[in-house]
């Protein structure tokens, strides 16, 4: 895959539900190789903004392009191979073996008569290979813990083979080692010319992981930029209200918080 | 709940069931008020469909057994195969749609529309229309009850499922109550009294050739239709949201699978009546050797709908004075099963 040019373009976007906005006016830019974190209190609009790229019914206003294409001109498959959404919420998926949900990954590349290709196969044990899902594949997904689903879910994304992933709280749930994984594995994306944006409420992964930043309050950007310009102290107390530093060395990540009273 | 895994190694037992379907089928030709030997049977079908006039007390044995085999038993076997066909796939689609595993047929108006239309068909026309003046009636107001569930639910709430839900047992009510009126407006007429009682008990009683050109075409391009949108159902069944990331087009998808799932129940709703659970039960006893992919549920449905209607039809048929109507075993086994189910669910195995 060689993306060139920007990725996803969001244009004074405004989103919400039944007439209210929850987001007002979000621009951002999404290039190859970069990740972005969106970062915000609850309930700020973190979930609507991402929502908003594959939901018409929450967009209000504003342009959304892919890869140089206005989404309201895109088929829904063609924006799926261009495009993966991990939501925040984990299915029950009550029957289906882990392999049958990752395979659904595949449904934007089924020709329209004559089902998949192939090397389907391949690409499915790869992508349960890179969030380590493998070992379960013959498992029913009903039965795995939520972090073990959300891992699944974000392997059938991958099985999209989309250069954008939208995913939604994708670390939530997982314990601290697959948590790091994560984070590799989006390091790699990154450095192969995905462009990710992420929401996230883990700041420690954040600064492991985005190359770029976007506070959001009450559905307005606060900030956005790089990485090292966007998670001092004063930042996150204004967003947050707390007070907390993340600092990044090297491959280490630190992380204080003031849980005084 | 590991059952799924041991048996989803094996390769599907295509042969095995065919067969099945197949004995079954030569079972239910010999069977029956006139018990036929099997070199009867086999002399029967062998000497094909004899003249389609009247049975007098003219014709020989072989074309009286002909006659039966031919124009009696093979047109219902027809039916109750393809219509237990069609409630079952129907039945699994729309489990998928709705997430729910206790949707079936009923809960869209389906049934209750197709009653209105059986009766208020019986009330008006001539007796020499009847014929097939139930099925046309009940087909049209079927569809007209699920569209009405439509556009009220989408008026209401978007194409939301609660919405669709709740407008479905809305409407339902309101056709339930017509047909009950229209059933005590009729009391005082014995004949239609018992017509409408019969055709609201479900049953294959006098069903010809032209019952069978009149559904199986539509049943059959529509459980086509709706095998080809098994990956669809697949996705929908992990929700609207899941469905929509990997690109269903969720808008569109789903009023075209429940117009196919419509047309291929109301069909069989309109000649064989309301016959309950089989929507409900064949997908459950399916799921639990197939797994919830709908590839191999559909299909694998589509078999246990033929070999349960089929088998019950047939006990209908060997019933003593034929006391038994399909409806009722659908619904005396569908009971008990249902108990089961929930009992299940609540322990969360489902």
């Amino acid at each position: 895959m060689a993306p060139v040019g920007t990725l996803l373009e969001l244009e004074n976007l405004v989103a919400g539900y039944g007439g209210c906005p929850v987001v007002h006016g979000v621009s951002l830019c999404v290039e190859p190789g970069q990740v972005w974190g969106v970062l915000g209190p609850n309930g700020c609009g973190k979930t609507t903004l991402l929502r908003s790229v594959l939901d018409a019914g929450v967009r209000m206003g504003g342009r959304i392009v892919v890869q140089g294409t206005d989404v309201d001109v895109m088929g829904r498959r063609g924006l799926a191979r261009a495009l993966a959404h991990v939501p925040q919420d984990v299915p029950e998926g009550v029957g289906f073996r882990v392999d049958d949900v990752v395979g659904q990954g595949r449904y934007a590349h089924l020709r329209r008569w004559g089902g998949g290709s192939p090397d389907d196969g391949d690409r499915i044990v790869r992508a349960m290979e890179q969030t380590d899902v493998g070992t379960l594949r013959h498992r029913q997904f009903s039965t795995l813990s939520s972090g073990q689903q959300r891992r699944v879910m974000l392997a059938r994304a991958l099985c999209q083979e989309a250069p954008v992933l939208l995913l939604d709280e994708p670390t939530s749930n997982l314990d601290v080692e697959h948590a790091v994984q994560f984070v590799r594995l989006v390091q790699g994306l990154a450095a192969s010319g995905h462009g990710v944006v992420m929401s996230c409420h883990d700041l420690m992964v954040a600064a492991g992981v985005c190359t770029h930043v976007l506070w959001l309050q009450n559905g307005r950007v606060l900030d956005q930029g790089p990485v090292d310009q966007m998670l001092h102290s004063r930042q996150i107390q204004e967003a947050l209200g707390v007070s907390s530093s993340v600092c990044r060395e090297g491959n280490r990540v630190w992380w204080s918080l003031d849980v005084g009273s | 709940m590991d059952y799924a895994v041991q048996k989803r190694g094996r390769r599907w037992p295509l042969l095995g069931w065919v067969a099945a379907v197949l004995t079954l089928g030569v079972v239910y030709l010999a069977f029956g008020e006139a018990r036929l030997s099997w070199g009867e049977l086999f002399g029967a079908i062998v000497a094909g469909p004899g003249g389609e006039g009247f049975v007098g007390s003219s014709l020989g044995a072989a074309e009286w057994q002909g006659f039966v085999v031919w124009h009696m038993r093979l047109p219902r076997l027809l039916l109750a195969a393809v219509g237990g066909a069609g409630l079952a796939v129907s039945g699994a689609a729309m489990q998928a749609l709705f997430r729910n595993p206790m949707a079936d047929p009923g809960v869209l108006g389906i049934s209750a529309g197709a009653s209105v239309g059986a009766v208020a068909a019986l009330y008006l026309l001539p007796p020499t229309w009847v014929f097939l003046g139930v099925p046309v009636a009940s087909l049209l107001t079927a569809l007209a009850a699920t569209f009405a569930v439509y556009v009220l639910a989408v008026r209401w709430t978007g194409v939301g499922l609660g919405g669709l839900l709740l407008s479905g047992i809305a409407v339902a009510s309101v056709a339930s109550a017509l047909t009950s009126l229209l059933l005590s407006l009729s009391l005082a007429e014995w004949e239609v009294g018992r017509q409408m009682m019969h055709w609201l008990m479900g049953g294959l009683e006098e069903r010809t050739w032209v019952h069978v050109a009149w559904m199986v075409p539509t049943v059959l391009v529509g459980m086509v239709g709706l095998c080809l949108h098994a990956p669809e159902l697949d996705a929908l069944s992990l929700g609207e949201g899941h469905a929509q990331s990997v690109g269903v087009d969720v808008a569109r998808v789903r009023p075209r699978v429940l117009v196919l799932l419509s047309l291929v129940t109301a069909s069989v709703v309109s000649v064989m009546g309301t016959v309950a659970f089989v929507g409900l039960m064949v997908p459950h006893m399916v799921r639990l050797v197939t797994g919830a992919p709908h590839g191999r549920l559909l299909p694998a449905s589509m078999v246990g709908g033929v070999l349960l209607l089929v088998l019950a039809d047939l006990l209908c048929r060997v019933s003593p004075d034929g006391a038994l109507k399909l409806g009722v075993v659908t619904s005396l086994a569908g009971g008990p099963f249902f108990l089961v189910l929930l009992v299940r669910y609540g322990r969360g195995r489902l």
